[in-house]
């Protein structure tokens, strides 16, 4: 109903970033390949091996993140598929979007508070605290729960990248009353998950995966079997943001009731997790790098 | 494992140093701890179990894939149209597929574990050894050998022809040798027969040569001859006349002149030396007789022409003279065994067909009927049967019926006797292209049909029916005639 469109440098809307996402390949196509192998039941480690052999420097980090200490195993692993056998499709999977999506964040950008390395900060620990929580919940899809968290923030690198001058502003404009999902609002007529939740759709992401991005704020509003991923997804970000590891600037963030409440959390479990987080994160510090 | 075991032992060390109010706060933290790190543990060991099933259902469904193919592979080998043997180093056969075993006679488990000489007559006739060309290196870089032709000998003792090709295959350290042996009798036999219609042919076109060779002389003993009787017919009257006068003399009336009655009286002694009566009656009847001889002598050089001729057209043909014609050449073949009767409609329309061809069907029939006869007769020479040939024509057909007094067929071969190769003659006999050769002609190339009914014991009676119209059917021998005879081929 936006009849009165006017123009907006910086600012477009919702389709007009997308289509300009669409237009320039932002992930490689080996991590899409590499999502639809590893989303596909059928899949075997073969498949997944030959898609991820087209790229070499892609199979030699996951081989490097694979024999870091993260994984503590006894043999070095020398090839993928031996890597697949020790660590399975979807861990395999997780290392891989990992370093094609570290790929976005190459080029250090500082605006403020917000710095693109900050928020590559943030996604891997967000990640990495998500299936943390995960697996303390006896959750069998803590793997996923770390997918989730490394890609929740997916939309605000993309404003970053394809809205550069809203996205200024938005970080210029970031009070400590007001959430960035409204700051954002405010500026561009939508936030960074819609387009996170977008741009996943476009890229045939697994339906988990799309709840995970799209309600990282909010898990109440997410319905189905999705709701305690997002939950994960929600408290690890609530987590990481008070721990200092923010996705930008100082911003309001609060705990979400209703996440704490389908993960059964008490303020104990919570402050165990917060001070583990440390221990965790330091485990995987290949992950970081870019 | 390690990493939490080691958190564990941290997380006594803090229990320990914790104390005051302080601790109850740590305890409880560290109570929750311990669940959480126990619950990570459970986690894992759950994915881990998940991780193993996946694993060995992979490596499961791995092996199965190639069980089937192995499976595949086999079943393509024991199938496989020709015979597949492997050996050892030794010689041993370690696998025989089901062709080999049909090939030689043998069941798969006489084979397995026994030397290769046993497939190996022990005289053989041909260059190469079959255990040889089994056991030899075969081409450098183990491809397979190049096939040779050896003896193979069956279970029941009889020596065959086969076509051997090896390969050398490494099998780990092991070495083993596979050969692929084709039994090539039939096409032994094929080879055969395809000299001994070459050699026919070469016979035929000599005997064309020679038959018009003879051709030339016995025309003119034949004019010789003729102008022989010829003169003697004139010459019988002074004969004849001269006898009386001999009859006529006597010493009493000849008396009037010495010299002349000597003269008579030398020619009376004369005539009776010779026989003079006598050779006036004989003389004419022996040239009539040479002049008979003669006249069997051309026809039986026109008909070897006719036979031999090698021309291929299609032309309008009388068949009662390509009957006749094959008879002639075949008569060596059933004068001492048959007398032949001949029904021959009149009024035969001329039959657009290759001569040559009909004859050698005609020929083949009639050399079959008459050993049908010569075979039931075995044991009774002097005894003679019969050979029919009658024709007429059906409508827009014309019927040949070939029909003797033989053995007959037995009921239960008859339905192979179009078969090429099938004989009942001795080897060496028969070759069993006959009655294929004929049904080939007749039915594929002339369009017409060829049967027989047969009682065993009684005879045999071969139907040989022709299309009037040519073969093409759209020409009907009117058509034909009208039109340029090459064009109607």
């Amino acid at each position: 109903m936006n009849l009165l469109c006017t123009y907006r440098p910086g600012r477009p809307t919702l389709e007009q970033l997308l289509r300009r996402i669409d237009d320039i390949s932002t992930l490689p196509q080996v991590a899409l390949r590499v999502m639809q192998v590893a989303s596909d039941p059928n899949s075997s480690a073969a498949d997944l091996k030959e898609v991820m052999e087209c790229d070499a420097a892609l199979s030699a980090r996951v081989l490097r993140c694979v024999n870091s200490s993260a994984y503590a195993l006894r043999t070095k692993i020398t090839n993928l598929q031996q890597a697949i056998a020790y660590l399975g499709l979807k861990q395999i999977r997780n290392l891989a979007m990992t370093a094609s999506v570290s790929e976005l964040f190459k080029k250090e950008q500082q605006i403020g508070s917000y710095s693109r390395t900050g928020l590559w900060k943030h996604l891997v620990s967000v990640g990495i605290c998500a299936r943390m929580i995960a697996m303390r919940r006896k959750m069998a899809n803590f793997e996923d729960a770390f997918l989730g968290g490394l890609l929740h923030d997916i939309g605000i690198i993309l404003l970053d990248q394809y809205a550069h001058a809203g996205f200024r502003e938005v970080v210029q404009q970031l009070r400590p009353e007001e959430t960035l999902l409204e700051t954002e609002r405010r500026i561009f007529g939508y936030d960074h998950t819609a387009v996170g939740e977008k741009v996943a759709e476009g890229w045939k992401f697994p339906e988990e995966l799309r709840q995970m991005i799209r309600w990282h704020h909010q898990t109440a509003a997410c319905k189905g079997e999705a709701a305690l991923l997002v939950a994960c997804v929600e408290t690890a970000n609530v987590i990481c943001t008070l721990k200092g590891i923010p996705a930008m600037g100082k911003n309001l963030v609060r705990f979400s009731q209703a996440a704490i409440a389908i993960l059964q959390l008490t303020r104990e479990d919570i402050a165990v997790l917060a001070e583990d987080l440390d221990r965790e994160t330091e485990k995987s510090i290949a992950l970081f790098q870019l | 494992m390690d990493l939490i075991v080691s958190d564990l032992q941290s997380l006594f060390a803090a229990i320990a140093g914790a104390d005051g109010p302080e601790a109850l706060n740590t305890e409880t933290r560290l109570q929750r701890r311990i669940e959480h790190l126990l619950a990570e543990l459970d986690t894992l060991k759950a994915s881990h179990t998940e991780a193993v099933a996946a694993a060995i259902e992979e490596r499961e469904r791995r092996l199965q894939e190639q069980q089937e193919h192995l499976r595949n592979l086999q079943a393509v080998m024991m199938t496989a149209a020709d015979g597949i043997i492997t050996v050892d180093a030794e010689g041993r056969i370690q696998s025989v597929n089901e062709q080999a075993c049909k090939m030689f006679g043998y069941q798969s488990e006489e084979l397995v574990g026994r030397y290769i000489s046993i497939l190996e007559p022990a005289m053989r006739r041909t260059p190469q050894s079959l255990v040889e060309q089994m056991l030899s290196p075969g081409a450098k870089g183990g491809g397979p050998s190049a096939p040779c032709e050896v003896e193979g000998r069956r279970k029941d003792g009889t020596v065959f022809p086969v076509e051997l090709a090896t390969s050398r295959v490494r099998v780990g350290e092991r070495e083993i040798f596979a050969g692929i042996f084709r039994d090539i009798t039939q096409r032994k036999l094929l080879e055969t027969q395809l000299r001994q219609a070459q050699k026919l042919e070469s016979i035929g076109q000599l005997a064309a040569g020679i038959a018009h060779e003879i051709n030339t002389p016995t025309q003119y003993i034949a004019d010789n001859v003729r102008f022989v009787q010829e003169v003697f017919c004139e010459l019988r009257p002074v004969l004849e006349t001269c006898q009386q006068l001999l009859a006529q003399a006597t010493p009493a009336n000849v008396r009037w002149d010495e010299r002349l009655r000597d003269t008579l009286h030398r020619l009376q002694e004369c005539a009776h030396k010779v026989d003079f009566d006598y050779l006036l009656q004989e003389i004419p009847e022996a040239l009539e007789q040479a002049m008979e001889g003669l006249q069997r002598v051309a026809e039986i050089v026109r008909s070897m022409k006719e036979i031999s001729h090698p021309g291929q057209e299609r032309q309008p043909a009388d068949i009662n003279r390509l009957l006749e014609a094959s008879l002639t050449v075949a008569r060596n073949e059933w004068k001492y065994v048959a007398d032949v009767e001949k029904h021959f409609a009149p009024d035969l329309p001329p039959v657009v067909c290759v001569p040559g061809e009909c004859n050698q069907v005609f020929l083949n029939l009639i050399v079959n009927a008459a050993h049908a006869i010569a075979e039931k007769n075995n044991c009774r020479p002097g005894l003679k049967g019969r050979i029919i040939l009658r024709t007429c024509r059906e409508g827009n057909w014309v019927r040949v019926e070939i029909e003797d007094t033989g053995i007959g067929i037995r009921p239960e071969i008859q339905s192979r006797i179009f078969e090429p190769f099938f004989t009942t003659k001795p080897v060496g006999k028969g070759t069993g292209q006959g009655l294929a050769i004929a049904r080939s002609i007749i039915v594929e190339k002339h369009k017409g049909e060829i049967t027989f009914y047969s009682e065993v014991n009684k005879g045999t009676t071969f139907i040989v029916r022709l299309p009037i119209q040519s073969a093409q059917g759209s020409t009907s021998y009117e058509q034909y005639q009208k039109t340029d005879p090459v064009c109607g081929r």
